[in-house]
Order: structure tokens, then sequence, then C-alpha cells
């Protein structure tokens, strides 16, 4: 199995010129010689009509012609996955390893060229930050139940003595409620349950909660990157329009376009841009003067050296060509293309040697990658290559435009969710952190919560109650208050442990349940809880966006497959039973609770009463009006006549 | 194994008698004007208190009924009980109310005046089920022939009606003589006790629920007194003093009223905040009355989002439409045949109309147009 990719690739053939011989529909071929006359770097829309006929097929049953027809969509097109990733698919169904090499593909072209990594890059950044915030919120949501108790006891303390307060649970409600009413956004949400429940949560939990806000905050840091991308998503973007030589022939369309760029800033990669496109139409004066001009703004503008070498090649001028070819070699000494074409140049000219040697130098500087990416080139196979913007050079747009626009493309999306920049979370979601810090330490020492060593209740200093060698709640405390036998106390304690522990877990539980991995939280497994918050909130992003927030708008495959819909909520429903199926905590069994010296110390009086008993000590007497003694039956309770 | 009648055929005293004899251990229900259970152990009668019966506690009833039990120690009884489902039985020794020697006695009155009520009664279905298990875990201060209780039962029967026609009303007001005149003779124990309990005068239903013995052992010892010349009798022509009612301490009313209102005084403050402050300071908020959300976005700069999906929109229907072109040879009549041929799905070509999309067809169905107007 893992010699099969390595065969495949060693077997693999080129892809000959005569690809489209296995296209027979007319309109197809029309299409195909009408757009070729245009000069585009690939068939992005025979592509996109050979997948759905192939789609077609497959569902009619005819897989090996399904088969040719996607082979032929993937090799006139090197920016559709679709034809790789049904090409996967059907290997799959075959039980063919051979349908890794196609994922491999149709990742490859997911993140090629720039305008599909910039959708990849930003649609990662938008589901990581989206699921990795969901969780947060959800996470601390959970603690803020789990916590409830402890967070409104001193509220309660404090005014329970003047007023009729509802239970914590209530105040808790009523604070959700405070807070859902407020409507703050996810940010300013975080920050106020991170503020009020770090003061009670566990070193474990704190610890989570540290490392996704960590997460979060790296991730802002770096929004300011992601935003470089925004405007290759903007199809009205100036990044974009010029992006698109690389992807379309010199179509009236697309020169328009180009010419409605007015920001003086982009003039040469616009010049540059229309020079090429004028190239492609067969118009070669406009494009030298494009093209010039070009260079003119912009001296080290290698692919139009490289272009403009072209158009005296089709001149004829083959020295004014091979100069703009070395200019390009002089600036870039890696350019595969400009060696290329100084090998065709030198061939005109007779110089055979200098020619093998650029054409080596080509072939070693990746021409071949070249050619995939520019699929056409296969097909027309041109004397010389024409350059479009290299994917640093669109980068550098992009990040110009967006520096220029204070366009924001994450802000765009998450604004109306978090109210705030999604640059400021670095220091706003740690803000929460450190208030929550300062909070536990600004609270003075006596409104330290611990629990009651019964019942397991929220106890502050000034509630406990030590008198037993324990730390009993109010609760507890009015149980066994005025009784001296242990072994009553220990029964009444017992009962109440029992029935209130029991009651305020299965109570959390049945709210921790509503938000996945809540349950798991209440019994600590808080690695459990937190992966299962984060699958889910994962899977939630998923569903609500059907995907990706942003989807190539050229390929989709049609209609949208159900699964972008089951799956996410199988994986919804799952977490929810997940959450189910954790099982109450088990509380510490402890059968005796109160110190084992009084244990012991009622065992002694109890052997003392007996040997008491035995030795006929224990009668007590009462006198009588008249003075004498007689038996009391009832002694011990004659007072209480 | 067991065996069940009725008072009729034969009484009750025969039943116990045969038990005794047959020295059989198990359960004997008695059913007439009450009900109680009569535990036997080897022919021997051991409790009558049937704790399957959790509500009804005879030897509670017992203790409060002859004023055994304070009312705020019962009541501080009933709560252990409920809280901790400890036995009477333990509680009291436990906690020190009584002694085992004084429960026991105690226990065996109870099962005395029982045993003596049901026999009174003229008639009753009993069932006895025998077996050892059934006593099994029976609590049991006591382990009395049957003989001593039917013949001490006897004795109250028919001793009874005398005492009841000595003090027939329980109004009648009983108080020790001043001054007897002579010295008090030597009594037993119940008629000491009972002569303590009346320094004060009271009634003769005061003198039982505070008499902590038997009914009929009150009037015993009361009868004996008044023969000793103890005690003066008078009718009730004057109202007895009321028993002074032990106050319970009820805390005062907290009003709930206060931290409802401040509750609600919080949300709607919460709900204010939402609505005006927070879309002022953190746009675009979520206003729910002040505006439908498009407003506060086109305030804050976000409609960008709109116009970029405006603009992806845009891309895939002319995708589409080119795509059609390429496999039909030209551009459809309508861009809803886009969505009836499968080239896109129906929600693509509805968000284009919402978004103001036209599409027009020029040049003989050879190119087209695509504009934006008001959405």
């Amino acid at each position: 199995m893992l010699l099969t990719p390595v065969l495949v690739v060693a077997f693999c053939n080129p892809v000959s010129g005569e690809v489209l011989q296995d296209i027979t529909d007319s309109n197809i071929r029309s299409y195909i010689n009408s757009q070729l006359r245009t000069n585009p770097p690939e068939l992005n829309v025979v592509s996109g009509v050979l997948t759905r006929e192939a789609e077609i097929a497959l569902d009619k049953g005819e897989t090996d012609q399904a088969v040719k027809l996607l082979k032929v969509a993937a090799d006139i097109s090197s920016s559709n996955p679709e034809p790789s990733l049904l090409l996967a698919r059907i290997e799959l169904m075959r039980a063919n390893p051979g349908f890794l090499l196609h994922l491999i593909d149709a990742a490859r072209i997911e993140t090629g060229s720039f305008y599909k990594s910039a959708i990849f890059s930003v649609n990662m950044y938008i589901i990581f930050l989206s699921s990795a915030g969901l969780a947060l919120a959800l996470y601390l949501l959970a603690l803020a139940v789990k916590y409830n108790g402890e967070i409104f006891h001193k509220t309660e303390e404090v005014f329970s003595g003047r007023f009729k307060l509802p239970p914590a649970k209530y105040l808790g409600l009523s604070a959700l409620a405070a807070m859902l009413l407020l409507r703050p956004g996810f940010a300013i949400l975080i920050i106020l349950l991170s503020a009020i429940t770090w003061r009670f949560i566990s070193r474990k939990e704190k610890t989570v909660i540290s490392s996704l806000v960590v997460l979060l905050a790296i991730a802002s840091l770096f929004s300011g990157r992601m935003n470089r991308y925004g405007p290759a998503l903007d199809e009205e973007s100036i990044t974009r329009k010029l992006s698109m030589i690389n992807e379309a022939g010199g179509t009236d369309d697309l020169v328009r376009r180009i010419r409605g760029i007015n920001r003086p800033e982009f003039s040469a990669e616009k010049n540059f841009a229309l020079g090429t496109l004028m190239y492609r139409r067969g118009n070669l004066s406009a494009s030298s003067e494009y093209l010039k001009r070009s260079l003119a703004e912009r001296k080290d503008f290698i692919p139009a050296y490289i272009n403009l070498g072209n158009v005296y090649f089709m001149r004829n001028d083959f020295d004014k060509a091979l100069a703009g070819y070395r200019n390009a070699t002089g600036l870039d000494s890696t350019s595969a293309i400009a060696h290329y074409n100084i090998g065709q140049t030198c061939i005109q000219k007779m110089h055979f040697n200098l020619s093998s040697t650029a054409l080596k130098k080509a072939r070693r500087f990746g021409i071949d990658r070249y050619k995939s990416e520019n699929p056409v080139v296969k097909l027309k196979n041109p004397e010389v290559l024409t350059c479009g913007f290299r994917k640093s050079d669109l980068e550098n747009i992009s990040a110009r435009e967006s520096g220029m626009e204070n366009f924001s493309i994450l802000d765009l999306v998450f604004r109306n969710l978090i109210f705030v920049p999604v640059g400021s979370l670095w220091f706003l979601l740690p803000a929460g952190i450190l208030l929550g810090v300062i909070i536990s330490r600004a609270v003075p020492q006596r409104w330290g919560i611990f629990h009651c060593d019964n019942c397991g209740q929220p106890v502050c200093s000034e509630c406990v109650d030590t008198g037993r060698g324990l730390n009993l709640c109010q609760e507890c405390k009015s149980v066994v208050e005025g009784l001296s036998s242990v072994k009553v106390m220990e029964a009444l304690l017992r009962r109440r442990r029992q029935n209130k522990s029991a009651g305020m877990v299965s109570g959390k539980l049945r709210a921790l349940r509503i938000i996945p991995g809540g349950a798991h939280m209440l019994s600590n497994r808080v690695i459990s809880g937190i992966v299962t918050a984060t699958i889910f909130s994962l899977s939630v992003n998923l569903l609500l966006r059907n995907g990706l927030y942003f989807k190539d708008p050229r390929f989709s495959l049609q209609p949208d497959s159900i699964w972008r819909i089951v799956a996410p909520l199988m994986v919804i429903v799952l977490s929810y039973v997940i959450s189910f199926r954790v099982r109450k905590p088990e509380a510490e069994r402890r059968y005796y609770i109160l110190p084992q010296e009084m244990q012991d110390m009622a065992r002694e009086n109890q052997d003392g009463e007996k040997r008491a008993e035995e030795q006929g000590q224990a009668e007590e007497i009462i006198t009588g009006p008249t003075g004498q003694a007689v038996e009391d039956p009832f002694g011990t309770f004659i007072d209480s006549v | 194994m067991g065996f069940e009648g009725d008072v009729k055929d034969f009484g009750l005293s025969e039943i116990f008698q045969l038990i005794s004899v047959q020295q059989k251990s198990g359960m004997l229900l008695v059913s007439g004007e009450g009900n109680i259970a009569v535990f036997f152990s080897e022919g021997m009668i051991i409790s009558t208190r049937d704790r399957r019966n959790r509500s009804m506690d005879p030897l509670k009833e017992y203790m409060i009924r002859y004023g055994f039990l304070s009312k705020k120690v019962l009541d501080k009884i009933n709560r252990i009980q409920d809280e901790s489902k400890l036995d009477l039985t333990d509680i009291l020794i436990s906690e020190k109310y009584f002694s085992e020697d004084e429960l026991m006695i105690i226990f065996r009155d109870q099962i005395y005046e029982t045993i003596q009520e049901a026999i009174n009664w003229p008639r009753s279905h009993y069932k006895f089920i025998s077996g050892k298990n059934l006593v099994q875990g029976v609590k049991s201060f006591a382990s009395i022939k049957v003989d001593a209780v039917l013949m001490e039962s006897m004795r109250r029967i028919d001793e009874f009606p005398r005492l009841l026609e000595q003090f027939p009303s329980i109004d009648m007001i009983l108080e020790r003589k001043s001054d007897p005149g002579r010295e008090i003779p030597e009594l037993s124990g119940n008629q000491e006790f009972i002569y303590e309990l009346l320094r004060d005068r009271m009634n003769l239903g005061q003198v039982i629920s505070n008499g902590k013995m038997a009914r009929f052992s009150v009037y015993d010892a009361l009868s004996k007194l008044l023969e000793a010349d103890l005690l003066q009798v008078t009718m009730p022509s004057e109202k007895p003093q009321p028993v002074a009612r032990e106050r319970s301490e009820i805390p005062p009313e907290r009003s709930p009223l206060v931290p409802i209102l401040a509750i609600a005084a919080v949300l709607i403050i919460s709900f204010l905040a939402g609505e005006y402050l927070i879309p002022a300071v953190l746009q675009p908020g979520w206003p729910v009355i002040t505006g439908d959300g498009k407003e506060a976005l086109a305030g804050s700069g976000l409609e960008g989002i709109t116009r970029i999906r405006a603009g992806q929109l845009e891309k895939k229907i002319t995708t589409a439409l080119e795509e059609y072109r390429a496999s039909r040879g030209s551009y459809p009549l309508t861009i809803e045949i886009l969505s009836l041929k499968g080239f896109v799905n129906e929600d693509t070509v509805k968000e284009a109309k919402d978004f103001g999309y036209r599409y027009r067809l020029r040049n003989n169905s050879q190119s087209f147009t695509l504009e934006r107007g008001a959405g």
C-alpha cells in the first residue's frame, strides 16, 4: 500500500495536447475554441461543465466515462479541486489506495494559487476563532453553573438576614438572564465570565481556560496578517481584479474591469495586467505600450520584462526579446519562465548551446510546475510563455490594498458577534483573566469560600461552624444543634449528606447537560469536557455556515451535499448523547463523618454507662414532698413536667 | 402458615393463649375499632409496634398521650426521625431522654394498654401470620408472658368501671388537701408521682396527660390517694386554669418583595443597556426595538460583508451562466432555468433576486448583462 503512490507517480504519463479528444459535445468544443482565442491560462468553465457531466454519468452508473471526463476536467484547470475530489471518491469506492493521490491533488489545488490559499487561510482562521471562542464561552458558562453556589454565597449570606432571598440557582438564572438581556457580545461575555468564575475554579480548569485564551490571543495577534488576504475575497477589490489575469484570457469583460481600476498606487500593476491581456488578444502594440508604462513606474517588475520580451519575440525582434528576458533573470535568476523564453529565443537565433543551457535551467527552476498551473499551455504549446502575477506580487498588492482601505475581513465576519475588533482580543481576553486574578487577590481572606465537610455546600469563615471539629454549613449545623448523641448526629448528617449533595449534584447535572461537555466538568473530567465542547462548537459553526464561510464561487458541487447538514448534525447529536451518558459523579462515601475523637468519646461513655448500670449505680432518686426517698421511674424527664 | 377469624367465634384472649401454649413466633393482626399488630416470639409478646406503618407508632402515641414527651422534645424527635429515619427508641436512648430501664417500663405499659384496648373491642377480626422471620429485626424492650398480660388486662377491665364512677368527668378539679392533719402514709411510686404532680390544682384531663403512666394507673393512683384522704375533688364550676402553652419563637417575617424588585430592576436595566448603551459603545450591538439590525450594520461600516457576499453571488451566477452556454450553446432565457437544470440551487437564484440582480440577454442570446439594482 505504501508503494502504490510511488508506483503511480513513476508510471504517470505526462498529459498530451490531445486531452480534448474525449470531448465530443459540439457545444463544448465550440466554447473551448472561443475561449482559446483569448489565450486563457486555464479553462475553468469547461472544467466545471465536464465535472457536472461526470457527476451525471456517475449517477447513471457509467463510472469509466465519468473517470475519463474528470481526468480531462482536472487537466484543463489548475484551480478546480472538484474533479480530483470526485476521482478520489470513485477510487475510494473501488477500494483503490490511489484515492490518496487525488486527495493530495485536491489539497494542493486548494492551497495552490494566491486566491485559493487566501480563501483557505481565512476559512481556517474563521473556523478556529469561532470554534475556540464558542468552546471557551460554553466552558465558562458551564463553570458558572458549576460554581453557582460559590459565586452567590456571599450575596446570599449578606442579604438573607434582611430579605427572603431566592436560592442561589435562581440568582444564577437571573444573572444569566441579565447577561442575555445585556447582549454584550461574545468577547465581553467571555471577559465577564472569566472574571466572575476565576476565583472559584480549580487549577486544572484554570489551565484549560488560560490555554484557550492564549490560543485565541495568538490568533488575534495574527489577525492583521490574515486581513491581508481580505481583498482577495472581494470580487470588486483591486487585488481580485488583477488576480483574474492568472485565471482568464483577454476577454472584453476582464479588460473593462481592469481599466476600471483608478487608484494611482496600483498603476504599474494595472498597466502590466492590461499589457498582458492585450498580448493575449494579439494586440501587440497596445501590449507593448502598457508594459513599457508599467516598467517605467516599477523598474523591478519581472513579469512585465518577460511579457514585454514576448511582445518583441512575436515581432521577431529577438535581440530586444532576449534583453527583456535577461533583465528578468538579472532581477531573479531563478525565473523558470525567463530561462525558458531565453531558450526559445536562442533557438530562433540558432544559439543551440545557449538554448540548451537556458532550457535546462528552466526545467531546474520549475517550468513543469508553471505548465501544470497553466494547463492551456499544454493544449496550445506556445513558443514563449506569458507570465501573470506571481503569488508574492498578489500578496503584496493585497496587503497594500487592505492597508490603504483599512479593510479587515475578519472584523466584517466577527464584528456583529463580538462587537470589538478581532485584533483587540489579544489583550481583552487575558484582561478578563487578569480581572479575575485581581478580584481573587482583592477579596478579603474571611470571604474565602470553602465547602461544608458534610453536604459540600459553599461556606465562608463567617458562616462556618467548626464546633464539632468539622466545617459545617449553617443548615448542617442546625440539623445537629442541641443533640448530644454521636449516633443521632451521624445519622442526621449522613441523611443530609446523601439528600443534599445528591440533590445539588442532580440539579447541576441537569443544567449542565444542556451544554455539551458541561456534565464532564461536573465530574472533574476537564479534558473530556473541553474536547466535547470544542467538537460541538466546531459542528455548530460548520452547520450554521453550511461548511466554510467563504467559498470559491466558481466551483461548487451542485446541488449542495446533504452531508454538509447531516454530518455536523450527527456530531451535535452525538455530543449531546455523550453528555447525557455522563453519570452523576459519585459522592465520597463516608459512613461516619464526625471526628474520631468524638466517636471514641461516645463509645467510652456508652461503655461507662453500661458498667454503671451493671453495678446498679444508675438509679436516681428524687425526694418526695414527705422527705422520703422515692424511686423516680422517669427521672430524666421530670423537669419537663 | 397462619390462621384468621372473628372474635365472635374465638375470643382474642383464647387466641393469645393458643399462640402462647403453642410457643409460636409471628405476628397477630387485629382490626376492630383500630388496627394493631402484636408480635410474638416463642409464645411471648415482644412488641405491638408495626414498623411497616411508619406513620403510626403506638409507643409514640402512648408517650404523647400521657405526657412523656413535651411539645418541644416531640418536635425535636419528629424532626430527627424525619431527617434520619432512626427508630424512636434509638433516638430516645441516644439522646438520653430515657435510660433503657425507663424505656423498658414505658414499653411494657404501652403493650399492656394496647392489648387491653384490643380485648375490649366488641367486634374485631384477627389474623395470625406465623414465622420467625417476621419477628427478626423487631425492636423490643420487653418479653411478656401472655398470661400476665391477660390477667392484668382483665383486672383493669373489671376495675375500670368502678374508677370511672369515682371520677366521672375529666374536667373534675383535683388538688392536694392543704393540710392533711396527719402524717402522710407510705405511697407507692405511681401515687407518689401523682401526688407530686398535684402541687398545683389541675383537672383530671391534665393529670392524665401529664401523668406519665397509663390511664388506668392514673385513675388507680388517684383513687388510692382519695381513699387516703390526701386529695380533694371539686366539680368543674369554675374554669380550669389554662395550661401555659409553650411559645414557639417565630422568626420575624422576611420580605421576598425587595429581592424580587431588585432582580426585576437589574433585568430591566440590562435590557435597556443592551438596547441603547451597548450598540452606542460596541457597534453594532443587538438592538431589538430600536433597530432591525440592518441599520446598526450600516452605521458600523459592516455592510462590507454584504457587498462581498453580493460579489461572490454575482460571480457564482456568472460562472453558472458560462457553464450553461458551454454545454447548451447559448445563455438561458432566465436565471431560474439555471436552477431548473441544476447549474445552481434554488437558494442561489432566490438570493440573487433578494440582492436585486437583474439578468438580461443580449445579441441573440450570445451575451448577457447581470446588474444589481435596489435590493
